[in-house]
């Protein structure tokens, strides 16, 4: 089978290739003004490397494309059993960085399994719940999904990697929205976080707790026993959690209080923050021009070229340069949806919905982070970001999502 | 929607929309607040943390010789501060750097053991080469920065005079302190952009204020004479077992200072800075009796041949006793000069009157600042007594109570070599600004002219009879002609206010050459020992400068730095011991080595020897053998006899080859040596002896 031929592309896969390719291409530009003239000279070439993987990152979007889903299909499982077993390899094998093990040391290449994982469990999840004949608000239904996302989110949660182990959990959620599992079991899960949250500060409890009860009489107002079942399992969580706040160690509430108001810590977590915000803020409706950001230049800004390649860019290129990035990913959703909803095959919906999902999430806790909305989470921007790992990644995500656009009347 | 797969409800399909579009917003809306809303704020926020002006630092002036060449300059040096990017990196940078900064790997590692990402200093001010090869290693995390750094390229030379600076480059000692605002420039000012670490990363093109250097200072002083003089005082204060030593050296036609040192062999205590030459107040002694003759001759109260009774070695003035060392009859004015006659010396200061000698003392700058150019000089100490009397004026008149620097010493002796002129004594040559306009220049100051051109040409025949066959005889040079006056001064203790018995001030002030002279120097050695005769201390230390100088038109840059074991230098020859032997014992050694050995006083007994067994002397140089028949004051050299048993001892005095006898029994009290019959050859030892 030729790889590239005439009809390589559709239309609607040859837009979400250009878009994707865009946003590597500003990648490339902003890990060469941000590290060129690094003082630490390994990292001077990284602009190129870059290119390098960008290289790699279409072939394999191309791959993914053109190979056909339904080998994906049949394989799901054993892809599922393979990174999972990665994911436990690590325990043994792992490079250790950052006192995290997240990578497996492939001398030219640090493999992160959990970026593979996710594709994996992507697809694992797809075809459990296609081929399933049990309607999804079965209880055992939901609850063997659970284990499957629960299983592969414990392994990375145990690496630790707070970050990828709340994407599995946004995958799994997304799928189990599209594939239609009733909101009141999405209330039921999330809920109780929301509540952990609120609880440090009894107004924003109190408040919750009013919006929750109006939630719960409009979704779910056939059932007042889960309505009762909802509100206690809340109440019950905030309240506990407000018990496991005075038990925490003095850093583990700091760094819970420096997420809510990096001021009070402006030389760690806060100062990236706060130098991260100056850079963009500085940058204002036209940005200093292309290398003249002197957050970036000066060294203030931390990880630009990895986790805060944003704030280069809205440093640098100022409003106009971050709506472009921000459009593209926009874009990028918008075609992704499209999609999920135009295919012909269950299976492919939910693998469409996952994959957008994973790189929509993504993006939005990185700049979300990076404009001060979220806490810091070392999650990556999906093709801006510096780094083969999750490059690699976005583009086997965009691939799976131009495959389904490209084959879109398949069953 | 899709009718043949499956189902998904529009509301849920809304609802992720809804959703999506929801965060999509937020961050807009963010973007919208921090850009745009509070765009400003952050970048005044951004331009404060980045943007600032630092000061340009100016050169500091150079410090030249009188001929132009560098005693201190600047070197540009880099200083290293560790910036790690990880554990790795701060353990690399630990084991590199630790040698240059002379610690310990361990101990740096610990210094930087968790300073990843933080500024640590490492080394400040390393020089060139090392520097460079610090750099080429191009360790991650190890950044530089240029900083200048004073160099004295003549290291030690010259450097109590010059002094020396802090880290901040400001001078604490020495000329550095005194003309540090003369040497410093005033910074200018830049724009500059810093990173985070605070490194200066980017420097605005044009300064705001250019910085400007500070002016050169050119000195009076000679690098030769200079090196000449450290070197010569370092060997004698070396040779004769001195505590220290001062040299002075002036031109007498205006005052320049040519050479000045001091060296002190032991310990010299790191807080005080002072310029000895102008700031130790001493005694000055029998060198103080130019003053007396040079008054009593221009005032015509004494004529050079006119004669004095010098009483055969005492004499009563006011009532109380003065000695001489030899017993005089009646000797003419030069050769109490010559010989240094303290009767002869106070007849004739009591025959020009009191208020003449106190007036011709000032004229010659003493009691007052000469005024030189330099921070730290002492006026010296001479009060004008309540009430003179004959005893007062002929103390005065031998230099008893008052106190003079060496600087005052040299100023005064250069009447005498510049025709009667007293000069103010300077160091600084020029001050030139670096645009190389000239902002100070020093013009010869006559204080005043106090002797005429006839008592200066009798004056200077006189000391050049001092050293011809006066006190500083046996310091004549065969190679250059010079003059002088000897002052052996009993140190004032200055814990009990009276003298000390066996410590003496011993100095030589005079010219050279004898006829024309170029320059006036002062030699001043505090204890030395045993020898404590200025015309053989501090005299031969004052010839050997003499002739090195004159013999040496210029002398080549390596020399400056080699010691004494120049290549023009003769061969090391080491002392051998002498003293206690009997000179026919030693005759064979004296006749075979190559020193020019000079006999003093008589007898066969070796009593003293200068210098002493060990030291090292170039060939050719005077080894002076003193010899006794008995003296007095000999229990000292007996010494060791003293507690030891009576069979002992007498093992001892025979091995020197003493008659002996014996007092009582037991161990040895006491030693009396008998002077011996003037036919026998050998001397007597009485031992006595006690039980307990």
């Amino acid at each position: 089978m030729k790889i590239l031929t005439k009809d390589t592309f559709n239309s609607g896969s040859l837009t979400i290739f250009i878009a994707a390719a865009l946003l590597t291409i500003i990648s490339v530009f902003l890990v060469y003004s941000a590290n060129h003239d690094s003082p630490d000279p390994r990292l001077r070439d990284d602009w190129a490397k870059q290119i390098v993987w960008f290289v790699i990152g279409m072939g394999v979007f191309i791959a993914m494309m053109r190979i056909p889903m339904r080998i994906h299909e049949i394989f799901a499982y054993v892809y599922y059993a393979v990174g999972c077993a990665l994911l436990l390899g690590l325990i043994a094998f792992g490079a250790s960085k950052f006192g995290a093990q997240r990578w497996y040391s492939l001398g030219f290449f640090s493999l992160q399994p959990s970026e593979l994982a996710k594709v994996a469990f992507l697809f694992a999840l797809a075809r459990y719940l296609s081929y399933s004949r049990r309607p999804i608000s079965n209880l055992r239904k939901i609850f063997t999904a659970t284990a499957m996302c629960g299983f592969v989110t414990f392994l990375v949660l145990r690496q630790p990697d707070l970050g990828s182990s709340i994407i599995f959990t946004v995958i799994f959620s997304a799928m189990m929205f599209w594939a239609g599992l009733p909101a009141r079991y999405l209330l039921l899960f999330y809920t109780p976080f929301i509540s952990m949250i609120a609880s440090s500060s009894m107004y924003a409890w109190i408040i919750f707790f009013v919006l929750l009860i109006v939630a719960a009489l409009l979704i779910v107002r056939k059932s007042p026993t889960f309505t009762i079942l909802l509100v206690s399992l809340n109440l019950f969580v905030g309240a506990l959690s407000s018990i496991a706040w005075n038990h925490l160690h003095d850093y583990q509430q700091m760094r819970i209080k420096i997420f809510l108001d990096p001021g009070q810590d402006p030389l760690g977590a806060g100062y990236q923050i706060i130098q991260s915000k100056v850079a963009i803020g500085s940058g204002g409706l036209l940005g200093k021009g292309y290398m003249s950001g002197s957050q970036n230049k000066l060294d203030f800004l931390p990880l630009r070229h990895t986790d805060f390649i944003f704030s280069v860019g809205a440093e640098e290129f100022g409003m106009l340069g971050a709506m472009i990035i921000i459009i593209l990913f926009g874009f990028l959703f918008f075609r992704g949806l499209k999609t999920a909803l135009k295919v012909r095959s269950e299976y492919m919906g939910l693998v469409t919905i996952g994959a957008t999902a994973a790189l929509a999430f993504q993006m939005f806790v990185n700049i979300g982070m990076v404009v001060g909305l979220l806490p810091v989470a070392g999650v990556p921007l999906p093709f801006v970001s510096y780094g083969g790992s999750s490059l690699l990644t976005s583009w086997i995500l965009l691939g799976i999502i131009a495959n389904a656009e490209r084959n879109w009347q398949e069953y | 929607m899709n009718s043949q797969g499956f189902f998904i409800s529009r509301g849920r399909v809304y609802a992720l929309i809804i959703t999506v579009s929801f965060v999509w917003l937020a961050i807009v809306a963010r973007l919208i607040n921090i850009q745009i809303v509070n765009g400003e704020q952050y970048s005044t926020i951004a331009n404060s943390q980045s943007r600032g002006e630092v000061e340009v630092p100016a050169q500091r002036g150079r410090v030249l010789d009188a001929e132009g060449r560098t005693l201190a300059s600047n070197a540009p040096t880099k200083s290293f501060f560790a910036y790690p990017p990880d554990e790795a990196a701060a353990l690399e940078i630990a084991n590199v750097v630790a040698p240059y900064m002379n610690t310990s790997r361990n101990e740096l590692r610990n210094k930087l053991k968790g300073r990843v990402e933080s500024f640590t200093w490492l080394c400040r001010r390393l020089d060139g080469e090392k520097a460079e090869a610090l750099e080429a290693r191009k360790l991650p995390g190890l950044f530089s920065q240029r900083e200048m750094k004073r160099n004295y390229p003549r290291e030690t030379l010259g450097r109590d005079l010059l002094g020396t600076v802090d880290t901040e480059n400001q001078g604490i000692s020495g000329l550095e302190y005194a003309l540090n605002d003369v040497l410093n420039g005033t910074p200018g000012k830049t724009r500059v952009e810093r990173d985070a670490v605070g490194k200066i990363y980017r420097v605005a093109s044009k300064d705001l204020v250019d910085p400007r250097n500070g002016n050169d200072v050119q000195l009076t002083i000679d690098l030769d004479w200079q090196a000449i003089v450290e070197q010569e005082l370092k060997n004698g204060v070396d040779t004769f077992s001195a505590q220290s030593g001062i040299a002075v050296f002036i031109k007498p036609s205006d005052g320049a200072i040519l050479a000045m040192a001091s060296y002190y062999p032991y310990s010299k205590s790191a807080a005080t800075q002072k310029n000895e030459a102008i700031a130790d107040v001493f005694e000055p002694g029998s060198v103080f009796k130019l003053i007396a003759i040079a008054a009593a001759l221009e005032e015509g109260s004494s004529k050079p041949y006119d004669e004095f009774d010098c009483g055969g070695g005492k004499a009563q003035f006011s009532g109380k006793w003065i000695h001489d060392d030899k017993k005089w009859g009646r000797l003419p004015v030069r050769n109490i000069f010559t010989f240094s006659s303290n009767i002869g010396t106070a007849r004739v200061a009591c025959k020009l009157g009191n208020k003449m000698l106190y007036k011709y003392a000032k004229y010659f700058g003493f009691g007052m600042r000469s005024g030189i150019d330099m921070p730290g000089e002492m006026p010296g100490l001479m009060r004008e007594p309540n009430k003179w009397s004959d005893f007062f004026t002929s103390q005065f008149a031998m230099g008893h109570g008052i106190g003079v620097t060496a600087l005052q010493l040299a100023s005064a002796f250069s009447v005498v070599s510049s025709e009667g002129a007293l000069y103010q004594p300077y160091i600084i040559k020029q001050i030139t600004a670096p645009t190389g306009e000239i902002v100070q220049q020093h013009a010869p100051t006559k204080v005043r002219t106090l002797l005429s051109k006839e008592t200066c040409e009798t004056l200077k025949e006189f000391m050049k009879a001092v050293v011809d066959t006066g006190t500083a005889k046996y310091s004549k040079s065969k190679v250059v002609t010079f003059a002088g006056k000897t002052g052996t001064a009993q140190k004032v203790n200055l814990e009990t206010g009276g003298y000390f018995q066996n410590k003496y001030i011993s100095t030589f002030a005079g010219h050279f050459p004898a006829e024309n002279p170029i320059a006036v120097g002062v030699i001043v050695l505090d204890d030395p020992q045993p020898l404590h005769y200025a015309g053989m201390t501090s005299a031969r230390i004052f010839r050997r400068i003499a002739e090195r100088v004159s013999t040496k038109e210029k002398l080549s840059e390596p020399e400056l730095f080699a010691a004494h074991d120049a290549k023009s230098a003769p061969r090391e020859i080491r002392v051998p011991e002498l003293e206690g032997h009997t000179l026919s014992t030693v005759q064979e050694i004296l006749d075979t080595i190559a020193l020019d050995v000079t006999f003093l006083n008589s007898g066969d007994i070796i009593a003293r020897q200068v210098p002493k067994p060990g030291s090292i002397l170039m060939e050719g140089e005077r080894l002076i053998v003193q010899l006794t028949n008995a003296e007095p004051d000999s229990v000292g050299k007996y010494a060791e006899l003293i507690g030891m048993s009576v069979r002992s001892a007498v093992a001892q005095v025979r091995v020197w080859g003493y008659d002996f006898d014996v007092e009582g029994s037991g161990f040895v009290k006491q030693v009396i040596e008998v002077s011996p019959d003037s036919l026998a050859s050998t001397r007597s030892l009485r031992l006595i002896c006690n039980v307990d």
